[in-house]
């Protein structure tokens, strides 16, 4: 019930659209069932000269002077009767399937529009424990399903449960003997159709599988060609694809087969019904129980209600899915978003001063595993922090925390006095640069890379920052420059590349905060000096950490800190840090030594 | 890079390529034969059962008498027995044909990527591969073979209904053969809007899923950067595009068949029109209109599949070419030396000369101009220098996964190109920088090395290069299943499986690609002990960004711009303090950085 209520919250303003296919296939229903009436009164009573016998005294309702109309005169009249019920039911059918489409196409606009809109403001944390390929898949597989479900399948089942209610009275109407016998197979064809596709799930999840490891086999020695040419190993990967290709094949085989013998068979069944139909209709009209009318009219009907009837088995077995879908997609709606509201908004178009505070500041992951341990830092306007610190100290986990990506903290963070969590998050974001080790880049050109944060995609204060990240004459290099296209079917950038435009993104927007997250990571020791050099030429203009491995890096710092175990172990400048006992002097040391034996 | 855009395919019909499809499916010619026979016998049948009911309806009702009732219903039944088994047959063989069809033409496929060289690799998106090896295989065979059955069952249908139409009463005929141009025009134009539409539908659909994508992806990107809304209006663009595309495909898809039924319910009512007087005229019987007020319906089903198969056509044309042109693909290394039982018998001694040597991979960016090195058997030799200086390339040509634009490569006094690949390829051994592992056991990745070592020997070159003690720490020790590209264990784990792999192998030339670079330094200290047990007795070529794993190897070349600038061991370039010396004195400095933190603390004395 709550599944429904769920699609419902996405109707808003389309129940009467949807409302009105539904009566659309009713109409159409109901018209295309007097065609047959029309042809079963032509045959019997104008070319067969019987007296009409229409169902409900509707034989009553037709004019007098209609009867007594010349025969060819009245065949014109019964033909166009034809045409113009043919007319209105198929512009009736054509109309219940624009509305439907309208409908399902709008919910799965709103179902997407939601998701995305909703997994952008999901927290951090969230998209960094989720697989990405479950996620894509249940907003286009799943969407698309339930969109199936509400535009074809339900409407489906709708007509045809509608047709079966219209028609059964009609053909009880018109004689009972023949609408028990028309009707004795039907329910067999509804049950077998139901229970067969209950159970053939299995195969076509097992063609699914195949398929799906057909691929990982062929994607795997495709990303591994290297390792096959160098062990001279073709011979073995043809097998190993041929294996997998032939247990696909065998698996589809299978399926096709099951699927040729529910068809065969079903087909038998309906064949059936239409030769008891004929066989004992034929009986009957001879023995002059019914007309010849009301057989070929028996014959059509019993050919409207046949094949809806079996679509309804399968769609049924459907049904099921759309459920689990709609599960699937409400699991990512339920998980609480970020919450936005705050109690200071950063004025637009001010800056932050960037002074940052740390206090008693302790964070975990998980209870049970601390990563930050009672952090006491006033970093203040305008200084550049080094941080130091081996893998697991909880280096970035610090840094994460000043735009809000994770929240739970315990103490307290200030950012210019004021603590964050009376920020909005997105204010506060847009003051601070932060350049990751592994950057993700959007799949466009390189400006709009660099310049995704500016309000314009202003070309000057791209260059501008590109130059500051020793990436400009890269650029340069490329065929198409800053209109490079990066991704898939664009060009891929290496490591040092990628970090560079991350680097040229942050710049461009001119933080008050600055965050260099181990950026420099990939990036060859030449470029790396350029871009300290650049860095340097810009120190005092924004609040700037940097977090590093190498010793090069920290000479910039007005003060390094040196972390170890979610604990400050060492802070100080350079100056004050070699005087002191630790880690720092000890590493200071032996490269000052070395650099002695060199020269 | 236009290559791998999605063309659009609005060609007209090309001869040449369907006559390459048809070439596909003659290995199935006999299948095709019968299920065409199927195929005629299913629409005879479909065709005559409208006059069985107009026997029934002529023979007994009309006479009011049961004489024929017996052959009646054994005729019905037994065409309801025939038309079950033919449905069944169809529906067998045409998946046969097209399961039979995909699979030899994914086996051609990858055969053929088998012979590629690895430039090819280099400019084509595995992607773009795999793409062409499911979906659009799966959509040509599905095309050819069910495309078979719609068309010979279409055309038989057509041409049985004609043809007793015909015989039944002409007069009523022509009334409807002058209908079908009409329906076979809308059928067609109709048929060729909805595929384009549905293409349409499908690109935006991949679009849709690659913003998704992006947006799992680069939350932590669009967090930082406040891109949300954009993000979101953007996305809300493509997301109305697809609103608009697939409400319009449907549509038209909904116009289609209402309209293909209004046009059979005119004709229905000028057969009975026409019909009716002709009864009383006395001219047709009664059971005669009734069977042609039948087939009135029975003549535009075919017509409108015929129809579906046309616009089909167009889309498995556009899967063809694709496929075509994976298939077609010219290898531009080959292999003309066949590798005899004497060539496998026989060891390379490992001695390599460079003369000449010219290389690019695009015209007018030369990585080597002129570049000339000897190897002597059992050398150990070094590249070193900055990212892009030609170091991978050198050792992708020496293994003739490239081969030099001029110039020569000679193994053994001999060039190279005379030489069996697969001999070659036998004789070495490669650990690449990021090594790749294959889903499956760790036993199964080393012995990749080597198919028919024992388990013995497997475990003993793990404990040569040190990865037997991480292997023994594992749940299920050298049964642990390392997951996709090996996923499950770290890069350093997997450069010390790799290793273990190539040491099985027991190569003649061995080359380590950045092999050790993700290997923390403690272990690193072991392998390079186990490096020095593996080198020796063979040549090894070694590229290495962590200077401190090759201060043992004989030379010692540092490259740049694909020229060699400083060359000599380690004491001797160190000595001479030049750039050498320079990148030596870098790294070192950050490698005890990162020691010193990793060791954290220590009380100071």
């Amino acid at each position: 019930m709550s599944a429904i209520r769920f699609v419902l919250t996405f109707m808003y303003k389309l129940k009467l659209k949807y409302i009105s296919a539904a009566l659309c296939i009713i109409l159409a229903a109901v018209f295309s069932f007097f065609t047959p009436l029309i042809i079963r009164f032509t045959v019997d009573s104008i070319i067969g000269g019987k007296p009409a016998a229409l169902p409900f005294g509707l034989d009553s309702i037709l004019p007098q002077a209609f009867r007594d109309l010349p025969t060819a005169l009245s065949l014109v009249w019964g033909a166009l009767a034809i045409v113009i019920f043919s007319l209105l039911g198929h512009s009736c059918t054509f109309l219940r399937g624009k509305l439907s489409a309208e409908v399902s196409e709008e919910l799965a606009r709103r179902m997407r529009n939601r998701l995305y809109d909703h997994i952008q403001k999901l927290p951090y944390s969230w998209h960094s424990k989720v697989q990405t390929g479950d996620i894509i898949q249940r907003c286009t597989s799943d969407v698309d399903t339930v969109r199936r479900f509400i535009g074809l399948q339900l409407i489906q089942l709708g007509r045809g449960i509608f047709m079966a209610l219209l028609i059964l009275p009609v053909m009880l109407a018109m004689n009972v003997k023949m609408t028990l016998i028309s009707t004795v197979v039907v329910p067999v064809i509804f049950i077998y159709a139901f229970i067969f596709f209950k159970q053939v799930r299995k195969r076509f999840q097992a063609a699914d599988e195949s398929e799906g490891y057909l691929t990982t086999v062929l994607e795997e020695s495709l990303n591994g060609i290297r390792v096959v040419r160098a062990f001279a190993r073709e011979d073995y990967e043809v097998a190993r694809f041929e294996r997998a290709a032939d247990d696909y094949r065998a698996k589809c085989r299978k399926l096709i087969t099951v699927l040729a013998y529910y068809w065969a068979s079903s087909d038998l069944l309906c064949l059936t019904q239409m030769a008891i139909v004929f066989i004992f209709g034929i009986g009957w009209t001879i023995r002059g129980e019914i007309s010849l009318g009301t057989l070929l009219a028996f014959s059509t009907y019993i050919n409207m209600l046949l094949w809806p009837i079996r679509e309804m088995g399968r769609i049924l077995t459907d049904m099921g899915k759309a459920l689990v879908s709609v599960g699937r997609l409400r699991e990512i709606l339920d998980t609480p978003i970020e919450v936005m509201e705050a109690e200071t908004n950063i004025p637009k178009g001010s800056r932050l001063k960037g002074e940052i505070e740390f206090r008693g500041l302790s964070f975990a992951y998980t209870e049970d595993n601390p990563i930050l341990r009672g952090i006491d830092l006033k970093i203040s306007a305008g200084e550049t922090i080094a941080i130091l610190g081996a893998t697991g100290s909880g280096k970035s986990t610090l840094t994460n925390l000043i735009p809000r990506l994770f929240d739970g903290y315990r103490g307290a963070i200030f950012v210019d006095g004021i603590e964050l969590s009376k920020y909005h998050r997105q204010d506060l974001r847009r003051q601070i640069g932060i350049v990751l080790q592994e950057p993700f880049l959007y799949s466009r050109s390189i400006a709009d890379n660099i310049g995704i944060a500016l309000e314009d995609k202003d070309m000057r204060r791209i260059e501008a920052a590109s130059r500051e990240a020793a990436l400009h004459d890269a650029i340069s290099d490329f065929e198409q420059a800053y209109e490079t296209v990066i991704g898939e079917r664009g060009v891929t950038l290496s490591g040092g590349q990628r970090q560079r435009t991350a680097i040229a993104r942050a710049l461009v927007k001119d933080p008050a905060i600055l965050i260099l997250d181990d950026a420099l990571s990939a990036v060859d020791s030449e470029t790396e000096q350029i871009i300290q050099r650049n860095l340097l030429l810009r120190k005092g203009k924004a609040t700037t950490i940097i977090i590093t491995h190498r010793l090069t890096g920290v000479s910039m710092a007005d003060r390094i800190v040196v972390l170890e175990h979610g604990r400050i172990a060492q802070i100080g400048s350079h100056k004050e840090l070699i005087e002191q006992p630790g880690v720092y002097k000890r590493i200071w040391q032996i490269q000052h030594q070395l650099e002695q034996e060199a020269i | 890079m236009d290559t791998y855009k999605e063309k659009e395919f609005d060609k007209k019909f090309d001869y040449r390529l369907w006559v390459a499809i048809l070439k596909q499916a003659l290995p199935h010619r006999k299948l095709i034969f019968i299920l065409t026979a199927v195929m005629v016998v299913n629409a005879l049948i479909d065709a005559i059962l409208p006059l069985i009911t107009r026997y029934g309806i002529d023979k007994m009702i009309i006479p009011r008498t049961y004489d024929n009732l017996v052959p009646f219903i054994a005729i019905y039944i037994g065409a309801i027995l025939v038309q079950f088994v033919m449905v069944f047959l169809l529906i067998d063989l045409a998946g046969r044909v097209e399961t039979g069809m995909n699979y030899d033409l994914r086996r051609n496929c990858y055969r053929k990527l088998q012979s590629m060289s690895f430039s090819y690799y280099d400019r084509t998106p595995t992607g773009w591969i795999v793409a062409r090896l499911t979906s659009d295989i799966s959509r040509l065979g599905d095309i050819v073979a069910w495309g078979i059955v719609d068309l010979v069952w279409g055309l038989a249908m057509i041409a049985f209904v004609l043809s007793v139409i015909f015989v039944l009463s002409w007069q009523l005929a022509l009334i409807l053969v002058a209908m079908l141009p009409l329906i076979g025009f809308i059928s067609v134009k109709f048929q060729i809007r909805l595929f384009k539409s549905y293409r349409q539908v499908r690109r935006l659909n991949s679009m849709i899923t690659n913003s998704f994508g992006e947006g799992i992806h680069g939350a932590k990107t669009t967090k930082t950067l406040v891109r949300e809304e954009a993000n979101l209006a953007e996305f809300m663009e493509t997301n109305h595009k697809m609103y608009r595309s697939s409400v319009k495909a449907a549509v038209t898809s909904a116009l289609f068949m209402p309209l293909i039924l209004l046009i059979s319910s005119i004709g229905t009512a000028l057969v009975l029109t026409r019909g009716g007087s002709l009864v009383i005229a006395g001219v047709i019987g009664f059971g005669t209109l009734v069977a042609f007020i039948n087939y009135t319906m029975h003549l535009f089903e075919p017509i409108s599949n015929v129809a579906r198969l046309f616009a089909e056509m167009q889309n498995a044309q556009a899967a063809a070419e694709r496929v075509f042109s994976l298939l077609e693909l010219e290898p531009e290394i080959i292999s003309t030396v066949p590798f005899t039982d004497e060539w496998k018998a026989r060891k390379m001694n490992g001695a390599i000369s460079i003369r000449n040597l010219d290389f690019a991979y695009k015209e007018g960016r030369d990585v080597f101009r002129n570049f000339n090195l000897e190897i002597a058997p059992g050398e150990s030799i070094a590249l070193v220098g900055e990212t892009g200086t030609g170091k991978t390339t050198l050792v992708n040509l020496i293994c003739r996964f490239y081969e030099p634009v001029s110039g020569s490569i000679l193994i053994d006094g001999i060039d190279y190109r005379e030489l069996p690949l697969p001999w070659i390829h036998s004789q070495l051994g490669y650990v690449q920088q990021v090594p790749h592992l294959f889903q499956g056991s760790i036993r199964e990745n080393i012995r990749y090395g080597r198919l028919d070592a024992t388990n013995e020997e497997v475990e003993e070159a793990a404990r040569l290069v040190r990865a037997d003690e991480f292997i023994q720490n594992l749940p299920e020790t050298y049964d642990y299943k390392v997951g996709e590209a090996g996923n499950l264990l770290s890069t350093g784990q997997k450069q010390l499986i790799a290793f273990a792999r190539v040491v099985l192998a027991n190569p003649r030339l061995l080359i380590l690609d950045e092999a050790t670079a993700s290997i923390d330094t403690e272990t690193e200290q072991l392998v390079q002990d186990a490096m020095h047990k593996v080198l020796s007795g063979r040549t090894g070529i070694i590229v290495a960004h962590r200077l401190s794993t090759i201060r043992s190897v004989d030379r010692i070349l540092l490259l740049h711009h694909g020229e060699i600038v400083e060359m000599g061991n380690h004491h001797d370039l160190m000595k001479r303090q030049g750039r050498y010396h320079q990148l030596y004195m870098n790294q070192f400095m950050k490698e005890i950085t990162e020691q010193e933190l990793a060791e954290g603390l220590r009380p100071c004395s």
